[in-house]
């Protein structure tokens, strides 16, 4: 079974060095991938579209086991741009190999990334399988249960297909010994593909930022409760409540 | 395929029975708020079954015109049925802006609805207006900065998303809006490899996050599972639900229907307690509470520039004595 996992490192800011760069919804994909690739054998590569810290993203994944990681260098490219972005995903899954199984993971900074699986599924012609929090590989295909509103529905896709998977971590997965040494002694374990082919689009900006300002702050002072007890804290807090009713 | 206006404001949804009547209100709002000084018309267009009954709950509210497209196979939320009854009509009408709301499947639908349309899609706004030039404007978090931002749309034709509750409803007017009944013929082959199975009906449980009166949640800080299971149990003793940041689903540590914030549940309690919440923006700007409470251990957490009342502290033993003291007291 050949799976591609897409991996974005998102909002929060870091540094190269300052602790993991993968987040947890990545974790989660990745050892949703690596629990396949055990169970059915194949390999695990991991794909991600950015510059130098999307280089450690994908190297933090290959000590837990993904077997190849590929980088997608593009100049400007913006999650923003979400269609673009989709455009260029699709590009690489075309140029890189042949896949069964694709997975994305929930966060990223175009929100909750279902754009971007969307977009790039409707962009490959294979079919998703949408908030999947649920799957299993079955002889011809894949299986998943799908989270709704208001009920949840299951699906069966044959491959290839697209899971766009909101698992939460059933299994710890640690970075392996033997993969560290590996990835930080060689060179380069990230390949490079740089990725041109959308250059002649118009380079139209989508929105552009016009202020910034603080989100709703109370407009009353904020009250401190300054107690230095522990137990005190507890119950003036419960104080509190009872002040404003709730008690 | 005639489908009366074009190149305005059109807003696009699934219905089933009259749920999510509710959010087509706050976008009916958001599309006048983007059409107020271009004056460009707001069409609603609904897709699913049987729909009259809550068509005709729309039909007094200010949109120039209500289309329903109707047909057996929109029952089930599969983007490529949806997109493949909204290709003739997108083709016909030309919006310059979609609404969608950013539900589970609305996010799913305006992403595809932004490949069809071969545009861009602007996700999770939480405000727009337009300006006396006609530029429309948008407000989303910047991740980055934990502030919120204002953006001039660029592009057109865009498709936006909308949060769930935090636009304004629109208000009854009497209108009589023309309804236009488009159906769906859906006897045509199925080519897709996605084949529906069966639909599981969901058992909720207690009263949900948007409706709640009182939010207990809880973040990063509740440190465990367990941290959680306090957290319940003060929610009993108080009457309200548990809510929680993204990083707690995505640890597992609780469900992503318990999840506040940008990509989760909007709300607006009359009381919002935080334990162990740092207050990241995309977690504040979807609470709307009367009253705010937060108990962090670092005194510099942003959380507390929000709240109304402030206790820098450990979350857990915080509520350990608050359940001990309430448990107490009702022996």
């Amino acid at each position: 079974m050949e799976i591609l996992v897409f991996l974005k490192s998102v909002s929060e800011k870091k540094e190269i060095g300052e602790g993991r760069i993968l987040s947890d919804s990545d974790i989660n994909v990745l050892s949703e991938a690596l629990d396949i690739k055990d169970e059915q054998g194949g390999r695990v590569t991991v794909v991600a579209l950015g510059a130098e810290l999307e280089k450690e993203l994908l190297k933090e994944a290959l000590t837990y086991g993904a077997d190849r990681a590929i980088i997608v260098s593009h100049e400007g490219i913006n999650f923003m741009n979400i269609g673009k972005a989709s455009k260029i995903m699709a590009k690489i899954v075309r140029d890189t190999g042949h896949y069964d199984l694709f997975l994305f993971g929930r966060q990223a900074a175009d929100g909750d990334s279902a754009h971007i699986a969307v977009m790039t599924a409707l962009n490959l012609q294979i079919p998703l399988i949408p908030y999947a929090k649920q799957i299993e590989i079955v002889s011809n295909g894949v299986c998943g249960i799908c989270e709704g509103e208001a009920y949840d529905q299951k699906v069966f896709v044959s491959f290839p297909a697209i899971i766009l998977s909101i698992k939460e971590r059933r299994k710890q997965r640690y970075p392996i010994m033997s993969e560290i040494i590996r990835v930080y002694q060689e060179d380069d374990p990230v390949e490079t593909v740089k990725c041109d082919c959308l250059q002649e689009e118009n380079p139209d900006f989508l929105m552009k930022l016009i202020g910034k300002r603080n989100w709703r702050k109370r407009t009353g002072k904020v009250c401190m409760i300054k107690t230095v007890n522990e137990d005190e804290k507890g119950k003036k807090l419960l104080e509190v409540l009872r002040n404003l009713k709730f008690l | 395929m005639e489908c009366g206006i074009r190149n305005g404001i059109l807003i696009i949804g699934d219905v089933e029975e009259d749920k999510k009547l509710d959010l087509y209100l706050e976008l009916i709002s958001a599309a006048n708020m983007a059409s107020e000084n271009q004056k460009k018309p707001v069409s609603l267009l609904l897709l699913g079954e049987e729909m009259e009954k809550a068509i005709e709950q729309l039909r007094d509210y200010f949109v120039n015109e209500l289309i329903y497209i109707e047909g057996t196979g929109l029952r089930q939320k599969d983007m490529n049925i949806y997109l493949e009854a909204l290709k003739p009509v997108l083709k016909e009408k030309k919006p310059e802006l979609v609404f969608v709301g950013a539900t589970a499947f609305g996010r799913i639908l305006g992403a595809g609805i932004a490949w069809q349309m071969k545009t861009e899609l602007i996700v999770d706004i939480s405000n727009v207006r337009c300006q006396q030039d006609g530029t429309v404007v948008v407000t989303k978090s910047l991740n980055q900065e934990n502030v919120l931002a204002d953006y001039a749309v660029c592009k057109k034709p865009v498709v936006l998303s909308v949060r769930p509750g935090v636009m304004k409803r629109a208000e009854k007017i009497k209108k009589n809006t023309e309804i236009y009944k488009i159906n769906y013929c859906d006897e045509k082959e199925n080519t897709s490899r996605l084949y529906w199975k069966k639909r599981l009906e969901k058992k909720i449980q207690g009263e949900k996050l948007n409706t709640a009166s009182v939010i207990v949640a809880g973040g990063r800080g509740m440190k465990s599972k367990e941290g959680f299971e306090l957290l319940q149990k003060l929610a009993v003793l108080l009457g309200g639900v548990v809510g929680s940041t993204r990083p707690c689903v995505d640890v597992g540590w609780t469900k992503p229907s318990q999840q506040v914030g940008q990509s989760g549940t909007a709300v607006k309690p009359k009381l919002y307690l935080a334990f162990g919440i740092s207050g990241a923006i995309q977690h504040m700007t979807a609470i709307d509470a009367e009253y705010m409470i937060a108990v962090n251990c670092d005194p510099d957490a942003a959380i507390f520039r929000y709240c109304n009342y402030g206790i820098v502290g450990d979350a857990e033993s915080v509520l350990r004595i608050m359940i001990k003291e309430l448990e107490t007291e009702q022996i």
